[in-house]
């Protein structure tokens, strides 16, 4: 069946994967966008900090995408900015999906007292509104990259742990676990080497839409100027941007577009795998 | 398929209704005639219209001296009056006393008020108003309560009906400059002073949402989060004012407060707009902007609480770091040339009290190294230095969040690093920033700005160790003692001579370092005059009693700008944002025929 | 929901920043004298846990406190910022909703080809904007180089309108803030509805009935639609229970006085019983919407099955 995590499983997914156009282009963007991230300490540009250009510069040959403000080149800040956004989008998503997953499925599979009061908490967390609590959060502690991806984590991982918890349910019913539960395997044991890798490729899915929709977070918090201000996130960017968005719009609209273009690439990846693990909505 | 029919019908009229009615006011055109005729004194050269302030922000309640509420500020002070009031300049003029004395030493205060003033609902303002505004005061610690060291005060007795006497119970030297100042409009006794309300924040008072003053302009109404809205008061006592209606436009983003005053929809621009944008704002036609220095700066205090191994804490860092500093750099980029590097340890716009002699380290980025080289903090390789442990050279700057603030840090970071000092800015929110700066004291440099008057005592508020704004946290007993003796000595001359001393002392020991003078921004249109800051010596900052609409007054000489029914006292033609029916009567056109056309089709292929 | 408001309960009011401070403004008005008499006005010097059960009493016989910023009962500053809120967030997603409901179904009937094609990809775009860069976009094309509309506030002040101008003023003002949410909102229920019928379009029945002969407009528009409506409402309502919190950027953005700014403002100013009535005021309807999602769920689930 589509969507386990088996060797002939996975080969076949990424067949299906690359037969899918927009799987492919949306990961095309997404590697454009990692490698100048990579790249970046690499190739000739400025410090991203410098101030030693003229400020407000629309794009020119010396600073082909304008600079900003205080004399700072944008071309390099939008570069060191796609390692910033795309860290924090990454680790973010990447500690709610663990959490999530890991809560998910205990919820999931111990239906005993464990079980309910993790779906308590999973309740009552999605109960929060997911901005709010990362505003009062960052408001209380100050802001820093590494705050950010907790916030961030924090906000967002009951929407995969139901997911998870969701599958595991189902998961749980098919024979093969109960054969392995008759056969004597512990509980754990089933839960970690069975269960999960059969539950897990949709949350995985969700995972990666997660990244585009923590870079989006990202942005609106920075928009309100909870970024980190040593860093030149893309969020961050828009917002220093804002004071001047009629006389110099390129310094939030650049680090916008860029921002735009790697969402759409995730969301683009992300949904596709989806598709995949929904196999239904594959056909016709 | 009934049902579905009647379905589809309603959606497709929904949609219909909500395209017309989210497009039909573009078609409408406002009008509004108001004339005024007043009996007047203030001389008008032209009576009648509204001048709308785009303004800041809504105020938290309508009573100016209970809490600090600067967006009332400037609303309070067209619907009431202090005692005295600040000019432009910053010099105490009358506002309701007429004249004053004040005991040798300076412990005595009488005030003759002026007779013959209104309440805007009639009564007559005598010595009990004051009384009661003050004693009130004192009760429930209104916001000047420390200004005006209120815990001082022994009394108010009303010799008359319009003579009041203040009595403290030690010198008050710096007195009458807090008078003018900040929470000391004089409320009405007879509307505040009921048994039944529990403090004068009582929900219950109606006046806490309906005020009345004794000031140019009366109440009219308060829509939250959209405007306030006052009308000429013709019994003023200063005579009625020259316009009729006088509306506060409440946009508290910078940008939009530009945009909208740009747009034609302000009269003036209450709101300080990126000081970028200011030459656009200048150049824009029918746009006069007027820059004055203020007694306000922006300093970076240094930690001096005391802490073994504090780094701040030796002398020749802080001056290190001060000589690294490229100021000039700052007041360019930050403040887009509006600014002045800051001259000496306290602000020049306060001229008595000012020591030129004493003047902070200017930029000097060899000496910086030289200074640190000599400390032994070498430089790794790559290009930081080191603790004698190894560690990176690392400083936690803290600032509140704002353009400015955020500018200044990232200039001083650059600036640092430069020289090989790695500086971690840190942003806080204004309240935490009040918390962990002022309180937790967790920084080794901190930023930040203030108003330094309208006395010279403010010093001792900010850098004393009684001072209850202490930022830096600095203790040191010779200023300590300058400071408490300056504000009790009565005579002005050998005060000087005591604030001279302990900028002396600041200057040598440099617990804080002056960053940038500020530029205050006066920007209004043309069209208007009679404007305070147009007016030292006569009319109290924020005061618009003497507005008058100079276009309806041809003869006056004026400069050409763009004509329009030049006979209406409101500007129509301005009113609609980008001016003119046809620009975009066909857009409009365009785009609901496109919807309506969407609706058909997509309501068409459905049910039939 | 009582974990909830408890949770922001504690984490509020252990933020840093006293609210005492925003009451002086320039600390340089600050004093101990102030200082004492507020923290005993507000109870603060009462312990932590103390404050709080003081707290859920009185939320339990529905008194939200006063705020700290205005003096007056919390429960009156936010009903005045909600209707406005509400008018931008109930208008946008029930614009969305219908629109996106079309989109979706149409695109559904064409899948695979152009116009689905076209619909995915646009509202995928929509779908990848933080809302409120939309918002700057839409604000900047319209508002100040084409002038169409007004860049922010909620109505023309030179010239206050009344009655049913003073309604279509704000309707006029409202434009932009509702287009941009409207666009943002778009997606989730063009694809919710274009997934689920395309879904159904594959089902048993379909099958049937167009074995049987009936017109395949009317299959779709009978029968699959019926099938195809309850997940987009179950989205409406659940976007309407977070649409209080939801918005507070894009009110930010166009200047729009409503409860997102409220919100914004009371964390920034720590007006306590404010942000917590607004978060109270939030989480009761999210319940309370869910509740009746499940009620309805209910009741429409059987006369479904029953009729596929």
């Amino acid at each position: 069946m589509v969507g386990e995590l088996s060797t002939s499983g996975v080969l076949r997914s990424i067949r299906l994967i690359i037969r899918d156009k927009s799987v492919v282009i949306g990961t095309i963007m997404l590697l454009s966008i990692g490698l100048l991230a990579v790249l970046a300490p690499y190739i000739n540009i400025p410090y991203f900090n410098s101030m030693i250009f003229p400020r407000f510069s629309p794009p020119s040959p010396r600073n082909p995408l304008g600079t900003d403000h205080l004399g700072r080149d944008i071309l390099a800040r939008v570069l060191w900015g796609a390692r910033i956004s795309l860290a924090i989008g990454i680790c973010a998503a990447g500690l709610a999906s663990v959490i999530g997953i890991v809560l998910g499925s205990i919820s999931g599979y111990f239906r005993s007292k464990v079980g309910t009061v993790i779906d308590g908490l999973i309740n009552v967390f999605q109960v929060i509104p997911a901005f709010f609590l990362a505003l009062v959060l960052l408001v209380i502690f100050g802001s820093s990259v590494y705050l950010l991806m907790l916030v961030i984590a924090i906000t967002t991982w009951p929407m995969i742990a139901r997911i998870m918890r969701a599958q595991v349910l189902s998961v749980k019913e098919r024979l093969f676990v109960e054969s392995a539960k008759a056969i004597g395997c512990g509980d754990l044991h089933i839960l970690f080497k069975h269960v999960i890798p059969h539950a897990i490729p949709p949350a995985l899915a969700y995972t990666i839409l997660e990244i585009g929709a923590a870079i989006m977070m990202e942005a609106g918090l920075s928009y309100l100027g909870l970024g980190d201000p040593n860093y030149p996130s893309w969020g961050r960017m828009i917002y220093e941007g804002q004071p001047y968005i009629v006389s110099a719009p390129w310094i939030s609209l650049i680090p916008g577009a860029f921002l735009v273009y790697t969402v759409i690439g995730v969301n683009l990846v992300g949904n596709g795998l989806l598709r995949i693990v929904n196999p239904k909505l594959a056909q016709r | 398929m009934g049902v579905y029919m009647v379905k589809t019908f309603t959606l497709r009229i929904a949609v219909l209704v909500t395209v017309m009615l989210i497009t039909l006011p573009l078609f409408v055109v406002p009008y509004e005639v108001s004339a005024q005729t007043s009996t007047g004194s203030i001389t008008c050269p032209y009576k009648g219209g509204t001048l709308i302030i785009i303004h800041m922000g809504d105020p938290k309640s309508f009573n100016p001296d209970a809490k600090a509420d600067d967006p009332l500020y400037a609303i309070a002070s067209n619907i009431f009056n202090k005692l005295v009031t600040l000019d432009v300049d910053y010099n105490v003029i009358p506002d309701l006393a007429e004249s004053w004395e004040v005991s040798p030493d300076a412990k005595a205060f009488t005030f003759h008020l002026r007779k013959n003033v209104k309440w805007h609902d009639g009564t007559p303002f005598t010595c009990k108003d004051v009384k009661y505004t003050f004693e009130a005061m004192q009760k429930y610690k209104g916001v000047a309560y420390s200004n005006l060291k209120l815990d001082m005060l022994e009394g108010i007795t009303c010799r008359d009906d319009y003579t009041a006497e203040f009595r403290f119970s030690d010198s008050n030297a710096p007195f009458l400059g807090f008078l003018a100042w900040y929470g000391t409009f004089v409320l009405p006794e007879h509307l505040y002073n009921k048994t039944e309300y529990t403090d004068w924040m009582d929900p219950n008072i109606p006046a806490l949402s309906k005020p009345v003053g004794t000031g140019p302009f009366k109440f009219v109404e308060y829509v939250k989060g959209s405007h306030v809205t006052l009308e000429a008061n013709k019994d003023y006592f200063a005579g009625a004012p020259c316009i009729g209606k006088l509306v506060f436009k409440i946009i508290p983003d910078a940008v939009a407060a530009m945009q909208s005053f740009l747009a034609g929809e302000g009269d003036v621009l209450g709101v300080t707009p990126p000081l970028s944008e200011i030459p656009r704002i200048n150049s824009t036609e029918g746009v006069l902007v007027l820059a004055r220095p203020m007694p306000s700066r922006y300093f970076m205090a240094y930690n001096m609480a005391q802490e073994k191994g504090r780094i701040t804490l030796n002398k020749d860092v802080r001056f290190a770091i001060a000589y690294a500093i490229n100021r000039t750099e700052i007041v360019e980029k930050a403040f887009s040339g509006y600014g002045f590097v800051a001259k000496g340890m306290y602000v020049p716009a306060i001229a008595w009290a000012y020591n030129p002699n004493t003047q902070p380290p200017s930029y000097n980025p060899a000496k910086a190294e030289e200074i640190l080289d000599r400390l032994g903090y070498t430089k790794g390789p790559d290009g930081m230095r080191r603790l004698p442990d190894g560690r990176v050279l690392e400083l936690k700057l803290v600032i509140w969040q704002g353009a400015q603030t955020e500018a200044m840090a990232q200039i001083i970071k650059e600036n640092l690093r430069k020289i090989g000092i790695e500086v971690k800015i840190e942003v806080l929110e204004l309240g935490a920033f009040q918390e962990k700066a002022y309180k937790d004291k967790d920084f080794d440099m901190s930023i930040t700005n203030g108003f330094w008057g309208p006395d010279p005592h403010n010093m001792h508020m900010r850098f004393s160790s009684k001072g209850s704004h202490n930022l830096p946290g600095y203790v040191n007993p010779v200023t300590d003692d300058l400071l408490e003796r300056a504000a009790k000595e009565p005579d002005l001359e050998k005060r000087k001579q005591l604030y001279w001393q302990a900028q002396e002392e600041f200057a040598k020991e440099l617990p804080y370092f002056p960053l940038v003078d500020v530029v205050g921004f006066y920007i209004s249109r043309t069209d208007w005059k009679g404007f305070y800051w147009e007016l030292p010596g006569k009319v109290g900052i924020n005061v618009y009693a003497q507005v008058w609409w100079a276009k309806g007054v041809t003869t006056t000489s004026l400069q050409p700008t763009q004509t329009t029914q030049t006979t209406q006292p409101t500007q129509t033609a301005t009113t609609t944002p980008g001016g003119g029916l046809e620009q975009w009567l066909l857009p409009v056109v365009v785009v609901i025929v496109v919807l309506v056309l969407v609706a058909l089709v997509l309501t068409r292929r459905r049910g039939t | 929901m009582i974990i909830a408001v408890s949770i922001i309960f504690f984490l509020v009011n252990l933020a840093p920043g006293n609210p005492i401070y925003f009451i002086a403004g320039d600390p340089v008005f600050l004093s101990p004298a102030v200082v004492e008499y507020y923290t005993k006005l507000w109870g603060l010097d009462k312990p932590l846990y103390e404050r709080y059960f003081i707290y859920i009493s009185n939320l339990f016989r529905g008194e939200l406190g006063n705020s700290y910023r205005f003096g007056g009962p919390v429960a009156q500053v936010i009903m005045e910022r909600i209707p406005l809120t509400l008018s931008l967030t109930i208008t946008s997603n029930i614009l969305a909703f219908i629109i996106g409901t079309f989109m979706g179904l149409r695109a559904a009937r064409s899948f695979g080809k152009g116009l689905d094609s076209a619909l995915t990809v646009t509202t995928f775009f929509f779908n990848s904007i933080p809302g409120f860069f939309l918002g700057i976009l839409l604000m900047l094309t319209f508002g100040v180089h084409l002038r169409l509309f007004p860049v922010a506030g909620l109505m023309d002040l030179r010239n206050p309108k009344t009655g049913i101008m003073l309604y279509l003023d704000i309707a006029y003002h409202a434009f932009l803030p509702v287009l941009t949410l409207t666009l943002i909102l778009l997606p989730a229920y063009f694809k919710t509805v274009r997934d689920s019928a395309v879904q159904q379009l594959g089902e048993d029945y379909v099958l049937t009935l167009r074995a049987v002969g009936m017109d395949e407009r009317r299959i779709f528009n009978k029968h699959v639609f019926r099938n195809v409506i309850l997940p987009p409402i179950t989205l409406l309502a659940i976007r309407l229970g977070f649409s209080l919190a939801g918005a507070a950027l894009i009110e930010n953005v166009f200047g729009w006085p409503g409860m997102g700014r409220l919100l914004l403002d009371s964390i920034r100013e720590r007006d306590y019983p404010v942000l917590m009535g607004i978060y109270f005021t939030i989480v009761v309807t999210i319940v309370v919407i869910s509740i009746i999602l499940d009620l309805i769920y209910g009741i429409l689930d059987p006369r479904i099955k029953s009729r596929g």
